[in-house]
């Protein structure tokens, strides 16, 4: 149970870096919880006795998310 | 001092500060300092050694350059070629040359760091002079710099003389874009090296350890996910190489530029280890007579290339296989050129060709990876009759397909004007060191460090 909260969050992570690819209001809010959801995620993976090898890829997969918003995104939106 | 210790940030971050504080006139000195513990961490023998490939070919060079008299240039050029290549000879040669003739030798010779690189380099620079390319460099202190470089010293790039030397002789201000490039290139490295190739490197040579339980289908996987363990390992090796560099302000050049993407054989050597091909171009292949003297003359030149590539990669009779066979795929492909028609473009046909080149050049990595012709012998035999119904160990493959998917992306992290937003980017900063720390912690688990590839040439 603790690690499907855990990939949850960082699924959460994920599609908050995604959301924050499009120039829109809240769109640096979204990068910043994104981000939050990277380390909680880790933190929590740790704790809860998941190995780094489990962990990667998840992490990747925000990287993934990160890196397209950073390629295709807008501006900030933010006003 | 390896790339992916725990020191390396530490030494980085001193020689950084140390550098942009000192005055212009001392920075040589502690850069050269700098190099010279860097190198001396390896193995403070090894650290003599390179001090006298360096003031032998200052010498030497110095001496060409005065020297009015063919035979004299002529003589300290074959004394300075003599030494370095001497030296090389010995330390890595050794016992291959004394296998050749039936015999063991009876004491261990230690290899080196790097000893394939900077003898290159200083080799470069002393041709460069006697062929009056280049006056002769009359600063000890800089030369020794240019030869002893740290980020360059023990993997590469193998630089010219007319590129690096200037810079590191100029005066030089720290810019926002040397800060923002290196930062960018040190993460692309090290994303490469620590969550690519390290993870890739525990499936191949889990395969490759126990050659003789491997299934074919495992050893067709292991190798082409060998060929993309090394591109990442060196690639990486030399984009840390260029970040640490340009932090000091130093633009070294471009080793690798998507070498899988290459339509042809001829073409991936001209994007995988640039710094090499263009050194046996110009100092072997050129001087051999290249393609002037008839069809015959070019394809011996291109064999002879070629076989001496895969000595310099290792002491071994598998290296100058792998060398042989890229030999054979360059003449095929220069006979093809002389007696084919230009090949027609288009998308598809593209993706064919480079799928189609993609596969020749994985085929020879067996060879490369393999520890000796009898490993190699023993995995060509499993590859074409271990076919009996062992597809489940593929499913070992599968936790490493996103590492993969991410090479793409983490080659355009240094592309000109990727960013658009300044929190998305620090948001894929976050991410990739995030990445690189998780696979960091796994290696540590595993065990102490994985050296670069490389380090072993």
């Amino acid at each position: 149970m603790n690690e499907v909260y855990v990939r949850c969050v960082f699924l959460g992570g994920a599609v908050l870096a995604l959301l924050g690819a499009w120039r829109r209001p809240g769109q640096t809010l979204c990068q910043l919880l994104a981000a939050i959801c990277v380390a909680s995620g880790v933190l929590a993976g740790l704790l809860f006795g998941m190995t780094p090898e489990a962990l990667l890829p998840w992490v990747l997969l925000v990287f993934a998310a990160a890196f397209f918003a950073r390629r295709f995104g807008g501006e900030d939106g933010d006003e | 001092m390896n790339f992916n210790a725990p020191e390396f940030p530490v030494f980085l971050l001193l020689v950084f500060i140390a550098h942009w504080t000192l005055p212009h006139r001392l920075r040589w000195v502690a850069l050269l300092g700098a190099s010279w513990l860097f190198y001396g961490w390896w193995d403070v023998r090894a650290g003599f050694l390179l001090l006298g490939v360096t003031l032998l070919s200052w010498l030497c060079a110095g001496g060409i350059d005065r020297a009015e008299r063919p035979f004299a240039r002529r003589a300290l050029l074959a004394l300075a070629l003599a030494g370095s290549l001497g030296c090389l000879a010995y330390f890595k040669y050794a016992g291959f040359f004394a296998s050749l003739i039936g015999r063991e030798l009876t004491h261990r010779i230690l290899l080196p760091v790097g000893i394939s690189f900077y003898t290159f380099q200083s080799i470069s620079y002393v041709v460069d002079v006697y062929r009056k390319r280049i006056s002769a460099e009359g600063h000890f202190g800089y030369y020794a710099l240019f030869v002893s470089f740290f980020p360059q010293l023990v993997a590469g790039p193998i630089e010219r003389t007319e590129h690096l030397l200037p810079q590191l002789r100029a005066e030089r201000t720290l810019r926002r874009e040397d800060l923002s490039q290196g930062g960018w290139l040190l993460l692309e490295g090290y994303f490469k090296k620590l969550v690519i190739a390290d993870r890739l490197a525990v499936y191949v040579d889990r395969i490759y350890g126990a050659a003789e339980a491997a299934s074919g289908p495992e050893i067709v996987l292991a190798t082409i996910l060998f060929g993309l363990q090394i591109y990442c390992d060196f690639s990486g090796y030399s984009c840390i190489a260029r970040g640490a560099a340009r932090l000091l302000g130093i633009e070294l050049m471009e080793n690798f530029r998507r070498p899988y993407a290459a339509r042809s054989v001829r073409e991936f050597w001209r994007r995988w280890h640039i710094s090499l091909t263009g050194w046996f171009t110009d100092y072997v292949y050129i001087p051999l007579g290249g393609s002037r003297r008839g069809l015959f003359r070019q394809t011996v030149n291109i064999l002879i290339v070629f076989l001496l590539s895969g000595l310099w990669h290792g002491a071994g009779w598998s290296f100058v296989l792998w060398g042989f066979i890229h030999g054979l795929y360059l003449i095929a492909g220069t006979l093809g050129e002389r007696t084919g028609r230009a090949a027609p473009g288009g998308r598809l046909r593209d993706t064919l060709r480079q799928i189609r080149t993609f596969l020749l050049v994985s085929f020879p990595w067996l060879f490369f990876r393999a520890s000796s012709m009898a490993e190699a012998g023993l995995l060509l035999e499993r590859l074409f009759t271990g076919w009996d119904g062992t597809f489940a160990a593929i499913a070992g493959v599968l936790p490493l397909t996103m590492p993969i998917l991410c090479l793409p992306m983490a080659e355009r992290l240094t592309e000109p004007g990727g960013s658009r937003s300044p929190t998305a980017a620090a948001l894929t900063v976050f991410c990739g060191i995030t990445a690189i720390g998780v696979a960091w912690l796994i290696q540590l688990a595993g065990g102490g460090e994985n050296a670069f590839i490389y380090f072993r040439f």
